[in-house]
């Protein structure tokens, strides 16, 4: 208590600079934080997605390529012709399906996870990250020498006579759903893990001695309580499904084509009709945005959303 | 007959012994502690009550029906924990609920006996809120409300007020016991604090490295405290090392020598051997503190040493003083000293001064016995 004036401790030999960098790095640091990533989502994401936005009312002229004159032949193309509303009905569907059939295989995974008092979790962790590190087409060749015609599975099956002829998975729905399911794994236990870990023991413990069985536990106290990871889940795989392309096209077969994100791709590379495909393209990306907007706006309209609420972090 | 009883019990993790008693019993309506330093096995002996953890070895019976492997959902328990576990997406009605839903209750009786409950622990007409709008201590009232509303046989108690402010805590001490002698609920209360298990309890257990080390009253084990843990835990005590020079057989005491030609007469339990080495207790405010020159207050068994006032700090209704006797030991007195008139007065440090033991305050402690 000995200084009588306590601007007196500032006072210092040294003049401050008059280019003082770290003032103005925190008078601005809002921009200074935030500038980079802005800059680069704007270049890398906003400003293609206009471009396409733009190209999708664009003509195109067979033989001649894209014109720039205004018109919505491209939309009224896609919403008049039965294939493209086909494409876009299996497109959903895969993203629910794979979105349903993630979470059915994951589900016990992240359980067992999170709740276990194993000593070497994280190496489980490692493992179950394992998709990740692998690129997409290095997890389709693997799955060939599973799946292909004369892969693991269908030798099995000829082997016990199950099958007469072996069935070509990778040219068929199964083989993109088998696919997808692994690829989009992670992602799912990853959601599923930080809930599932968030209940506390002791909430088992009480539910437990107030007469539930387990059964009865998981319904009424893990399950409810683990919603909030179940749908981020969800919602991510959905998203990533619906824009999957290279495993529909490389392992579909037929039914691949059908997937908007080849669509897109084929008109674009094949016929060189850049203006229908950026059309589809944004109908795609519309598409994905409105379903997983509609998704947590009908949930956090529901019972479940009172445990999504902010105020249920304790 | 005992209404809770457990035999043997032994529980390990690893290569330690979390637990290990072997006979203990509680009536029925007993409001039982066990109170300890954290780890020493009170929660651990609780969940093997509860059912949440099962014991390697012993047996654990209610009413006389062994229940060691019986699920916990079977045993019919309350249980409330230290963070008090309501289901946070539960509305306190459905919290309530729970134990009776699981019994197959539905419709107006739930309805009724969940109000009965709430209205039991003064949060009446709180069914339709939601945890997390209610306050702690609420939270702990409607956690009680859960536990006690299917009736259960025992009511186990993790620590419920810990978590509480210190004043809360106290109000709600009053509380938790008036509940539990009006339902005449047999409780099983864990606490590691020694004040809320000295003014709940019929009957404290104080436990220290997975054993129990005295089972008794809260003036038992706050008066004759039977190991040098439990002296040293329960309220701050005075421990003296001397050397036993006599004993009296009719009367129970014994003649101790703390250094010098100090001689303080003690009383004991056990018969103590001549020039056995042992410990001398005494609570500091059984410590009677005197201006030198002063006379006695009581003659009878009373022993009178000479110290120095080292330190003497205010706290209020009294002083506590630390006393270096002129025979070595340094002792803590809690009271006031007072003049010829009776009026509490001021001392410095440096005064001297003669303290004064009754031997029924002093207690006898055989280091054999730890």
């Amino acid at each position: 208590m000995s200084s009588q004036n306590p601007t007196q401790a500032y006072a210092h030999p040294i003049a401050r600079p008059r280019f003082d960098l770290y003032a103005i790095l925190m008078r601005y640091r809002l921009w200074f934080f935030l500038g980079p990533p802005l800059l680069v989502t704007l270049v890398l994401l906003v400003v293609p997605l206009v471009i396409l936005l733009q190209y999708s009312f664009f003509t195109h002229v067979p033989g001649k390529g894209m014109v720039f004159v205004f018109t919505l032949d491209n939309y009224v193309k896609f919403f008049t012709d039965t294939y493209y509303l086909t494409g876009t009905l299996i497109t959903l569907g895969t993203g629910a399906l794979i979105s349903v059939a993630t979470l059915i295989v994951c589900y016990p995974v992240a359980f067992y996870y999170a709740r276990s008092h194993f000593r070497y979790k994280g190496l489980i962790l490692v493992l179950l990250l394992a998709p990740f590190y692998v690129n997409i087409i290095v997890k389709i060749y693997g799955w060939m020498i599973i799946l292909g015609r004369t892969g693991m599975v269908n030798q099995f099956l000829l082997a016990f006579n199950i099958m007469s002829r072996p069935y070509d998975f990778l040219e068929s729905y199964i083989g993109i759903i088998i696919i997808l399911v692994h690829v989009q794994s992670p992602i799912m236990v990853l959601s599923l893990i930080g809930p599932l870990q968030n209940i506390s023991d002791s909430l088992i413990h009480t539910a437990r001695v107030c007469g539930a069985r387990d059964r009865t536990i998981f319904k009424d106290v893990i399950l409810p309580l683990s919603m909030p990871g179940v749908l981020s889940g969800s919602m991510l795989v959905f998203a990533a499904t619906v824009a999957a392309f290279i495993v529909p096209l490389v392992v579909g077969g037929k039914i691949g084509f059908q997937f908007l994100s080849v669509m897109v791709y084929q008109q674009m590379n094949t016929i060189q009709n850049w203006a229908f495909g950026a059309a589809i393209a944004v109908v795609l990306l519309a598409l994905s945005i409105g379903v997983v907007t509609l998704y947590s706006i009908i949930l956090k309209a529901s019972k479940v959303g009172v445990i999504m609420s902010e105020k249920f972090i304790r | 007959m005992s209404f809770v009883l457990i035999s043997g019990l032994r529980k390990r993790f690893g290569d330690t012994v979390a637990a290990a008693i072997d006979r203990l019993e509680v009536r029925e309506g007993e409001f039982l502690s066990l109170l300890g330093p954290s780890g020493c096995g009170k929660t651990t002996t609780l969940r093997c009550i509860a059912g949440i953890l099962e014991p390697d070895e012993g047996s654990i019976s209610i009413r006389g029906q062994d229940i060691t492997r019986v699920p916990p959902y079977r045993r019919n328990l309350g249980m409330v924990f230290q963070n008090y576990a309501l289901f946070p997406h539960f509305t306190i009605f459905d919290n309530v609920a729970y134990g009776l839903k699981n019994r197959g209750l539905k419709g107006e009786v739930v309805s009724k006996k969940v109000a009965e409950a709430l209205e039991l622990v003064e949060l009446p007409g709180m069914e339709e809120r939601y945890p997390h709008q209610l306050s702690g201590g609420q939270q702990q009232r409607v956690a009680l409300a859960r536990a006690i509303v299917y009736g259960p046989d025992v009511l186990l108690l993790d620590e419920p007020l810990s978590n509480l402010d210190a004043k809360l805590r106290k109000s709600m001490r009053f509380e938790l016991k008036k509940l539990q002698r009006r339902l005449n609920l047999t409780t099983i209360f864990v606490t590691h604090d020694q004040q809320e298990a000295l003014t709940l309890s019929d009957t404290i257990v104080v436990m220290n490295a997975g054993r129990v080390e005295q089972v008794g009253s809260p003036t038992e084990v706050y008066e004759s405290p039977r190991t040098l843990f439990v002296a040293d835990f329960i309220g701050s005590t005075n421990i003296l090392k001397g050397v036993a020079r006599s004993f009296d057989r009719s009367s129970n005491l014994c003649k101790v020598s703390i250094g010098g030609n100090a001689d303080l007469w003690a009383c004991s339990d056990a018969e103590v051997a001549q020039q056995s080495e042992v410990d001398l207790i005494v609570k500091p405010e059984k410590v009677r503190v005197l201006l030198r020159g002063q006379k006695a207050s009581s003659g009878e068994g009373a022993s009178v040493i000479p110290g120095q006032i080292v330190n003497a700090g205010y706290s209020g209704a009294n002083y506590s003083y630390h006393i270096q006797l002129a025979c070595g030991p340094l002792i803590e007195a809690v009271g006031n000293i007072v003049d010829s008139t009776g009026k509490p007065v001021e001392v410095a440090p440096g005064t001297e001064v003669d303290v004064e033991f009754d031997s029924d305050s002093l207690r006898v402690i055989g280091r054999g016995r730890q």
